[in-house]
Formats: structure tokens, C-alpha cells, sequence
């Protein structure tokens, strides 16, 4: 469940990134086992020490089946995250390389506890 | 040569403009059966629109989200600035919802159309939006009009090709199921994917101009997890039939199909210092009947097919993409010379400068038969890929 402060509600800024990247939180660990169970929704065996190739993720409606995973998952845990679908799909356009840590840090910086 | 080159020079330019666009996409959250629909949050993510910041949405402020013609107040909830996972800015909202009302979402997979307006500076703004997720995708267009045929013969001889009149109607109606969260029920009806596409594109005159009229439809079930073997499994049938109407040519195939992720099989990584993840290896099989007939000649029989696709990496700077397709066609009165069984196999090698920056294509390699007619060929090419060419023309406005 989330334990994160809930005042810390709209900054999505840099600031809370790095904070966020720097501070293991129950919250970090929701995102990571969240992003783990939509890697393997499509397929995908995740590691940590690992970084997601989206440009070799096979098809748009693969990635919009993760972020609609990790989303969902996200919500039955306690929190509130911001739609992922567009960002993975425009990730898989660019051809972008993200490392599972970068992944999670970006997930914490989206969504916050209910 | 510098005629060409120099407008070739300013169409790129043009084209450069045009990549640069700002475009607005709409998008919303999957949620928990048992979540209330009201705590849905939506998105309006904006690519390459400077004007946009988080100074320019006030935090419970309301804008107004106009989906297919039903007007929802939306809640500004939060801005979203770029990082790793978004890409572009996105501004968060929940939409206001009468009490017992439907859920949009229900409205967004009947609509093919959205907006977005907020006041800015005490005026409206409106942004169009395209919709990340198309699950109900209708398009139709009708042209009707003289066509010449001109400069088709070499032989001056040979009479001139009368003018004709052309009609061209497409169709197109594709609806996507939504998508199912893991524990939550459905009925079938709502899992199936349905496509259907029908083609007219012919004129008055029965020779000299272009005949081409096709109808097209299936059915699938998509996104089937069967029982961790095959993930993200499509199971279905489709059927076709091609034919000119001034004539009694023609092209008829049903056809089964499945394809899946098989997890067992991961993409491989070899002398890497990070593990990359990709899609796993894809299997595609078809299995059916065609029935064509071609200047008099008549065929018939069962068509098999299948194509494998698998990523690899190397080096840390390399990936290869591994794509082998095999037909089998038992089709009667085959042309002499023709194989049942044709390969086809493609290997292609991308390079990335650093391991965590994207993959450009640099090389190629083609082997065995390939399009609609199976064309046999041995193929190699060596390229660069420019990736992000709008911000060298738009001053890198957003990224």
C-alpha cells in the first residue's frame, strides 16, 4: 500500500525526480513490482539491472498493454498515476532505450498515493 | 543537377515544418474493476507546442473535453513535465460526471474524434486531439471524376484511350476491444476484434484504366494469455476477394490465423555490460484456401504460412532483427517452374553510438521471396537513419 506523503500531490518537477531516484521508498518498490508484472504482460522477462529497448518493443498496442498494465496495477495498490499510453507509444516512435531505474524513477514522478 | 537538387533542398525544409507541428493526443488510465469511474484520470499530451507549459494550466481549475459531441468538464488535476517515461508535456484531469452517468470511456470507443479547450488569458483555446488508443476506427471517402489516360503506349500507332469517368469509394471500420484488467470479466462479444475494408476503384470503360475493387473482413480475439506458454496471443480468421468488375479475374482466400509472444524463447543478449529487453520471440501462422482465376487459368488449394521475428544484441552498440516467413501453397495447375514451398528470410543490424541511446538501421539483408506475388530476390542495403531532423529546424522548440 502507499505510505508516501499524500501532500506531495502535483510536483512532478525535476526536483522531485532526483528526490525521488535518490530515496527507496515503498513507493519506488510498488512502481518496480508494477513495472515488472506489465513487462510480463507482454512477454517480457524483467530484471532489474536491465534497460527496456522500446524500439524493439513490436507494436503500439504492445506498449499501450504495458502502460494500461502498470497503470492498473498501480491504481490496486493506492495510487493515482498519470496516463502512460501516449509517453510509451511515443517512446516506441523514437526507437528510446530506458534502464529499468530511469523506468521506475519516471513511474514514481507520475503518480502519487490516493 | 542543381535543378533538382536545390527544390529537393526546400521540400525537405517544408517537410522539416511540417514534422514540427504541434499535435495534441488524448489518452486515460486503466483502473481497477472495483476504482469508481470518476477517479479516472485523463491526459492531453502536447508534442512540439512551445506555448505550453505548466504555468499554463491551473491546478483545479476546469477545462472542457468534448468527446464525440458529449461535453465533459475536466478537472485539472496535475502537469506532467517531461522525463524518462513522458516524453512530451501532459496535462492530468478527472472528468465531472453526473451522478449515475455512463463512463466515458464507453463514449471514447464509439467516437473517432476529441477536443480539448481551456481559457487562456480569458479566451478559449481549443486543441484537436487524436486518440492514443483507436479502438473504433472509421474512416469512408468517395471521389467521382474524369480520368484521361495518357502516354501509355509506346506505340503511336495504336488509337488514343478515350477519357473515362473513375469512381473510388474506401471504407474502412476497424473496432479494438478495450483493454481488460487482470481479474476483471467480460463478455466475448466485447473481446473480439472486428476489421472490415471494402475497396471500389474502376471507371466506365473496360480497358485502359485502373480496375482494382476488393472487400475484405475478420474477426479476432486478441491480447490471450494461454497459460504463460503464449503471451499476448491473437486468435482469429479473415477472408478477401479481389476482383475487377469489367472482367471475370479474381482473388479469394480464407484464412485462420494465430500469432504470440513466446516468453520462453527472450531476446538474446551476447557480450553485453546491460541487458536490454525486447518482445520475446514472435510466431504468425495462417492456414487457408485460396481460389484464383488469372486470364483464364483457374487455381485452387490450401496456403500455409508462417514468420518468425527475433531481436538480438551484441556488443553492447548492435542489433540484429531476425525475421523467416515460409509459405506453402498446394494450389492446382501451378505456373511450371513454380515451388510449393518458398522462404523468405530478412536479417537487419541497427547501431546505437552509446548503450542507452536509440537504434539506427545501418544494414540489411534480403533473401528468398517477397511480396504479394513472391518475388525472388537477394537483397542488400546500407543506410543512415537521421532521427529528431525537426529540431534542427525548429530550434529544438521541445523534446
Amino acid at each position: 500500500m502507499a505510505t508516501d506523503d499524500p501532500k506531495n500531490t502535483t510536483d512532478t518537477s525535476s526536483a522531485a525526480f532526483v528526490a525521488a531516484v535518490t530515496t527507496p521508498s515503498q513507493h519506488r518498490t510498488d512502481c518496480m513490482a508494477c513495472l515488472m508484472s506489465g513487462l510480463e504482460e507482454i512477454g517480457i522477462k524483467p530484471t532489474t539491472a536491465a534497460a527496456v529497448d522500446f524500439g524493439a518493443i513490436n507494436s503500439d498496442d504492445d506498449c499501450i498493454t504495458l502502460a494500461h498494465s502498470i497503470e492498473a496495477c498501480l491504481d490496486g495498490k493506492g495510487y493515482v498515476v498519470a496516463p502512460l499510453s501516449t509517453g510509451f507509444v511515443q517512446l516506441r516512435a523514437k526507437g528510446s532505450v530506458v534502464t529499468i531505474d530511469d523506468f521506475v524513477s519516471g513511474l514514481v514522478s507520475v503518480s502519487q498515493p490516493k | 543537377m542543381r535543378r533538382i537538387l536545390l527544390p529537393s533542398f526546400f521540400a525537405l525544409l517544408f517537410a522539416a515544418g511540417a514534422l514540427a507541428q504541434c499535435t495534441t493526443q488524448l489518452a486515460f488510465v486503466a483502473l481497477q474493476p472495483t476504482t469508481d469511474i470518476t477517479k479516472r484520470t485523463w491526459a492531453v499530451t502536447f508534442t512540439n507546442c512551445p506555448d505550453v507549459s505548466a504555468t499554463t494550466f491551473a491546478v483545479g481549475s476546469t477545462g472542457t473535453l468534448d468527446i464525440g459531441g458529449i461535453n465533459y468538464d475536466a478537472i485539472i488535476t496535475s502537469f506532467t513535465a517531461p522525463n524518462a517515461i513522458v516524453l512530451n508535456p501532459q496535462v492530468n484531469f478527472t472528468l465531472k460526471l453526473p451522478t449515475g452517468a455512463n463512463d466515458p470511456i464507453t463514449v471514447f470507443y464509439g467516437s473517432n474524434n476529441a477536443s480539448f479547450t481551456y481559457p487562456i488569458n480569458g479566451q478559449p483555446k481549443t486543441w484537436t486531439l487524436t486518440l492514443t488508443e483507436a479502438v473504433n476506427v472509421r474512416a469512408d471517402s468517395f471521389h467521382i471524376g474524369r480520368a484521361d489516360a495518357t502516354g501509355t503506349s509506346s506505340d503511336a500507332n495504336l488509337p488514343a484511350i478515350p477519357p473515362a469517368y473513375r469512381l473510388q469509394f474506401n471504407s474502412t471500420y476497424s473496432y479494438r476491444p478495450p483493454f481488460i484488467p487482470s481479474g476483471a470479466t467480460t463478455a466475448l462479444k466485447n473481446r473480439i476484434q472486428r476489421d472490415f475494408a471494402l475497396k471500389i476503384d474502376t471507371t466506365d470503360k473496360t480497358t485502359g484504366y485502373v480496375d482494382d475493387n476488393s472487400i475484405t473482413g475478420g474477426l479476432f480475439v486478441p491480447r490471450l494469455n494461454l497459460a504463460g506458454l503464449v503471451k499476448q496471443a491473437k486468435l482469429g480468421a479473415e477472408a478477401s476477394y479481389d476482383r475487377p468488375i469489367h472482367n471475370n479475374d479474381h482473388n479469394a482466400d480464407v484464412t485462420a490465423t494465430a500469432a504470440g509472444y513466446i516468453p520462453a524463447i527472450q531476446a538474446l543478449n551476447l557480450m553485453m555490460t546491460q541487458k536490454k529487453l525486447a518482445s520475446p520471440l514472435s510466431l504468425a501462422l495462417s492456414a487457408g484456401f485460396r481460389s484464383k482465376r488469372m486470364t483464364g487459368s483457374t487455381y485452387r488449394g490450401r496456403v500455409y504460412s508462417g514468420t518468425a521475428f527475433y531481436h538480438l544484441y551484441m556488443m553492447d552498440n548492435y542489433r540484429i532483427d531476425l525475421t523467416a516467413t515460409t509459405t506453402y501453397n498446394d494450389l492446382n495447375d501451378l505456373p511450371a517452374g513454380t515451388t510449393k514451398t518458398q522462404h523468405a528470410f530478412t536479417a537487419a543490424v541497427y547501431y546505437a553510438p552509446s548503450p542507452s541511446s536509440p537504434f539506427s538501421a545501418v544494414a540489411s539483408f534480403q533473401n528468398g521471396s517477397f511480396g504479394a506475388v513472391l518475388t525472388k530476390l537477394k537483397q542488400y542495403f546500407i543506410g543512415v537513419s537521421v532521427q529528431k531532423i525537426d529540431q534542427y529546424f525548429n530550434g529544438g522548440a521541445t523534446q
